[in-house]
């Protein structure tokens, strides 16, 4: 596998969110604006690369790696949870807005099953440039499903997408046209879970006609 | 040695180092949040207060208490207005800091939810009007909980009573 897949298959092929469905706690319940989504993303982001590249350095060496092997998940723990303990120190001194909004889901961040289950299936066992790529991968692919989430909700629930601060968008002039209102379902845990569920159905009937498409395309050869 | 000792020496070897890089990096952050929280605490006092027309003190608390800090309010003839409780209690899982104004004549002048990590409907406590505003003190009948959120109700309830406890001593009376 080239640099190119390792990192796309993070995106498509095998998606955190859309195909594997990990991390999905803090991924429904921070996505009620875009802004939340964009900053969750980052956080996983700084704590997924830097994870994989530190537990990939540490089992590059084989003495070392034979002296971790027994240790290897505290080890995991401690430094996905130092990383995470970085980020919401950093977070809470210059970006408060968002340390407030995205609240206990920032520490969640160390349990999530994503962070360590690349440290334990990937990083493990791959050299370190392969590994940080598979973390840009698996975090552009996280980022971008979270994003999709809150696109629609923000919309849908509030009428509004907030990119950043007060770089908002006001969509309200569509719903007046319309003569609705913003629905409030989707800001809540339930719009969640329905957003999410007809996104997974979208995505799962365009990845089956194009697989159909291909058998196709394969029999007709 | 044994090779489970070794492997525990690696942890905790990991666990030191990263414990060091922590500290350096809490050593750059923490002035930070305090200077925030201290420009937030004024911040919030001046949606009670006007603070050009009103003098503000802060005088810290050392007995380990829920109140933290108390902020006098002199008007422009230096009589004392109001005093603002920085007060915290613990919630569902985090602290609720609050602000609660009590002017002179015991009397609620207003109140802010300036910190809380609450989950659920308890992460309304920032907005929510807890029907306080106006109340002597020590009334807490018109007191109105968020439905589904009684730890972090509670919670705010008792920072009110930790300050109502106080209050008339504050101003020079009896208790």
């Amino acid at each position: 596998m080239n640099q190119k897949e390792n990192f796309l298959k993070g995106i498509f092929k095998e998606n955190p969110l859309f195909v594997s469905v990990l991390g999905m706690c803090p991924s429904l319940a921070v996505t009620t604006t875009l802004e939340n989504a964009i900053g969750m993303g980052i956080a996983v982001f700084f704590v997924l690369v830097l994870s994989n590249l530190i537990i990939s350095l540490l089992m590059s060496s084989e003495k070392l790696r034979q002296l971790v092997k027994p240790v290897r998940i505290p080890v995991y723990i401690v430094i996905i949870a130092s990383l995470v303990t970085i980020v919401e120190m950093v977070m809470h001194a210059y970006l408060y807005s968002l340390y407030v909004s995205l609240g206990v889901f920032i520490p969640l961040i160390v349990v999530n099953c994503i962070i360590l289950g690349r440290a334990e299936a990937f990083a493990s066992s791959n050299k370190p440039l392969d590994s940080v790529v598979d973390g840009l991968g698996m975090a552009s692919g996280y980022t971008l499903g979270i994003m999709l989430i809150a696109f629609v909700r923000e919309i849908l629930g509030q009428g509004t997408l907030t990119f950043w601060g007060s770089a908002q968008l006001d969509l309200h002039f569509l719903f007046d046209f319309l003569k609705i209102q913003p629905l409030d379902m989707f800001t809540k845990p339930v719009g969640a879970f329905v957003t999410f569920g007809f996104l997974l159905a979208t995505i799962l009937a365009i990845s089956n006609r194009k697989q159909a498409k291909a058998a196709e395309r394969r029999a007709e050869k | 040695m044994s090779k489970g000792l070794v492997s525990g020496l690696v942890l905790l070897t990991l666990g030191l180092i990263l414990g060091l890089i922590l500290a350096g990096v809490n050593s750059i952050t923490a002035p930070v949040i305090q200077e925030n929280e201290q420009n937030m605490k004024f911040n919030a006092i001046g949606e009670f207060y006007d603070l050009a027309q009103y003098t503000i003190t802060e005088e810290k608390t050392t007995d380990g208490g829920p109140i933290d800090a108390l902020y006098y309010v002199y008007d422009s003839t230096d009589t004392l207005s109001a005093i603002v409780y920085s007060v915290k209690e613990y919630g569902f899982q985090s602290d609720v800091k609050m602000l609660i104004a009590i002017t002179s004549d015991l009397k609620v002048d207003g109140f802010k939810v300036v910190e809380q990590g609450e989950s659920g409907n308890g992460s309304m406590a920032s907005d929510y009007n807890f029907g306080m505003d106006g109340v002597s003190v020590p009334d807490l009948t018109t007191f109105d909980a968020i439905a589904n959120a009684t730890y972090t109700s509670n919670a705010v309830k008792d920072c009110f009573q930790d300050v109502f406890s106080r209050t008339a001593a504050d101003f020079g009376g009896g208790n």
